[in-house]
């Protein structure tokens, strides 16, 4: 009988002691029934066993090349400028350039939006008033001045293309921004460079 | 008050200031004249250092190489026409064959530098400048070279105060261990001397006085004794489970790589949506794929191991296997749009002080009950005409709607 009480007593202030213990980082604890926890369908950010039918073992995969996403509003076909990825290579800026037109109405919200845009996805390396001088654009070195002369009158589409595939060596930032979201970016970097769209009233 | 002041100077200075102003418009004429006369090139000089520092400065330096060379002594080594040439357009200069221009175009990766639309007089300003600069960076070029080694001593601090409890807590547990050794040693030796000392008749054992505790309990006092240790084991495990199972709080495994947030978000003020993109627009925030990393890696510490990895990760077509630390069971929905864009909740709030985090740890317990805390403290920002009237005329919204009463409690809105 006394060892079976000190056994109690001791099994139970072990779990106590544990219990106060501070779990390891590396610990994510228990789960109760996890089968409730996990998703019997793929989840893209979530999965706890290999997927052995996609490549790299993820749930994730890319969307087949050449397709187009349904946009609302475009039923009668996507115009080029709201394709998020349009067929005009990174080399070609020119002739995007030329091209592109600015979809997107200039107004005041749009204008909001685009600073909020820029404010995040530009000023690392551009600085909040184009200048180059973000914090990130210190270390990367190479960040023009939007106000430079070779930059300053370049037409919307230059900005546009930019941003999307890319020029020199700034990387393209075309899988982060949706196609409206670069316009009105463009909309906000033409304020910083002084620049008057002429197809914009 | 200030205003004041030139009104009562005024009398005083009343017969000086017109013939000063006169003059000042006269020599204003002549030089308006002058400027008609000889057309732009009678404006002031053009200020080559502003020229430099628009144009020039994103790609080159003084003293070292950046994207382009380092420009220091170029006045020397090439022409003044050459270099005016090249500035307003390299690329002629490659495509007419020069080789000292095509050998520098090929050891720069190629990298073509933009033609500059700057007069003769802007281009001479600028050269100026870096011949001035030129010789200013020859002098003071030894004292960089001290102030490079601090930054190391804080993580090894840190690593060092971890350390010392794992010591202290290894030191008792051998100490305690030997303690305990040491009197069971003790106890035998005893028992063995008290076992020879009877066997050899000099000590009666019935005859020793029993000084041993007498541990007899009633009935009762057993039950007592077993009920209370059930229920201290019971609070125990209930203390265990309640910190262990399906909680993650303080979860902060080590990544594959190790990415500091403080650095990032903190040092250089990157936007959490930057990476993140997808918290304004879905349910998930989304991590970030590679090229986003390269987005900036390409250039920036390109040679630390850490890096390298993203490097290896690009080039091999293989992501980085992130471990997923917020995790949410699989029965309760949750939308990172609807709380960071549509209520235009911070981050932090859910996710703590990212931005001073080295190592990513669970900030909250991720509980229901958490959740409905907020749901039901949280008053949601009804700025619209129409709801404004309807809460106004109820006395139950008097004092603003909280998400709980706009249905933000129901089962449903969570659990389908």
């Amino acid at each position: 009988m006394k060892k079976v009480l000190l056994f109690a007593l001791m099994a139970s202030s072990t779990t106590f002691m544990s219990a106060c213990v501070e779990r390891d980082a590396e610990d994510p604890g228990k789960e109760y029934a996890p089968d409730m926890y996990e998703s019997v369908a793929y989840e893209p950010y979530k999965q706890v066993d290999e997927n052995k039918v996609n490549p790299n073992g993820q749930n994730m995969r890319m969307p087949v090349t050449r397709t187009i996403p349904r946009v609302k509003g475009a039923e009668n076909g996507l115009s080029l400028e709201l394709m998020p990825d349009y067929p005009i290579s990174k080399d070609s800026l020119a002739y995007a350039a030329a091209v592109l037109r600015n979809p997107v109405a200039k107004t005041e919200q749009v204008m909001k939006d685009g600073k909020y845009l820029y404010t995040t996805y530009c000023s690392p390396c551009h600085g909040a008033e184009g200048d180059g001088k973000g914090l990130v654009g210190e270390k990367y070195a190479g960040v023009p001045n939007y106000k430079a002369s070779n930059i300053a009158n370049q037409p919307s589409g230059h900005i546009y293309h930019v941003i999307t595939k890319g020029k020199g060596r700034m990387w393209p930032h075309g899988s982060q921004i949706r196609p409206e979201d670069r316009w009105k970016i463009v909309h906000y970097v033409n304020e910083l460079r002084g620049y008057t769209d002429p197809n914009q009233n | 008050m200030k205003n004041d002041i030139p009104l009562t100077e005024t009398p005083i200075c009343m017969n000086r200031k017109p013939l000063a102003k006169i003059f000042a418009s006269i020599t204003g004429l002549v030089l308006m004249a002058g400027a008609v006369m000889f057309g732009s090139s009678a404006q002031a000089q053009p200020d080559g250092k502003a020229i430099y520092e628009a144009n020039c400065v994103a790609c080159h330096k003084i003293d070292a190489d950046l994207v382009g060379p380092a420009l220091k002594g170029v006045t020397e080594r090439l022409d003044e026409a050459y270099l005016i040439k090249w500035i307003r357009n390299s690329q002629s200069v490659i495509n007419s064959g020069d080789k000292y221009a095509n050998d520098l175009y090929k050891k720069w990766n190629n990298v073509q530098m933009p033609a500059f639309d700057l007069s003769d007089d802007e281009i001479k300003a600028v050269l100026a400048h870096i011949k001035a600069e030129s010789a200013a960076a020859a002098a003071p070029a030894a004292s960089a070279a001290a102030g490079a080694s601090t930054g190391t001593t804080a993580v090894a601090a840190e690593e060092k105060g971890v350390l010392d409890n794992k010591v202290f807590l290894y030191t008792v547990i051998t100490l305690g261990a030997v303690i305990l050794l040491l009197l069971v040693f003790i106890q035998t030796r005893l028992k063995g001397v008290l076992d020879s000392k009877v066997s050899a008749g000099e000590v009666d054992l019935d005859k020793l006085e029993d000084r041993s505790v007498k541990f007899k309990l009633s009935p009762l006092q057993r039950l007592g004794l077993i009920m209370g240790s059930l229920a201290f084991g019971f609070v125990a495990f209930y203390a265990y489970a309640y910190n262990n199972i399906g909680m993650q709080q303080g979860y902060a495994p080590k990544q594959p790589i190790a990415f500091s947030h403080e650095l990032h978000a903190g040092q250089h003020q990157i936007a959490c949506t930057y990476c993140h993109t997808g918290a304004e627009r879905g349910k998930s925030a989304t991590i970030p794929s590679v090229n986003v990393c390269m987005n900036c890696h390409n250039q920036i510490k390109k040679d630390a191991p850490e890096i390298k990895k993203i490097w290896s990760a690009w080039e091999n077509k293989k992501p980085i296997e992130w471990i997923r630390i917020h995790n949410l069971p699989d029965f309760a929905y949750f939308n990172h749009a609807q709380h960071y864009k549509v209520a235009g909740i911070e981050c932090q709030k859910c996710h703590g002080p990212i931005q001073e985090m080295k190592v990513v740890a669970q900030h909250a317990p991720l509980t229901m009950g958490w959740c409905i805390d907020c749901h039901r403290e949280t008053k949601i920002d009804a700025n619209n005409g129409y709801y404004k009237a309807v809460h106004a005329k109820n006395p139950k919204f008097k004092d603003g709607v909280t998400i709980g009463q706009m249905g933000g409690l129901e089962c449903s809105k969570c659990h389908y």
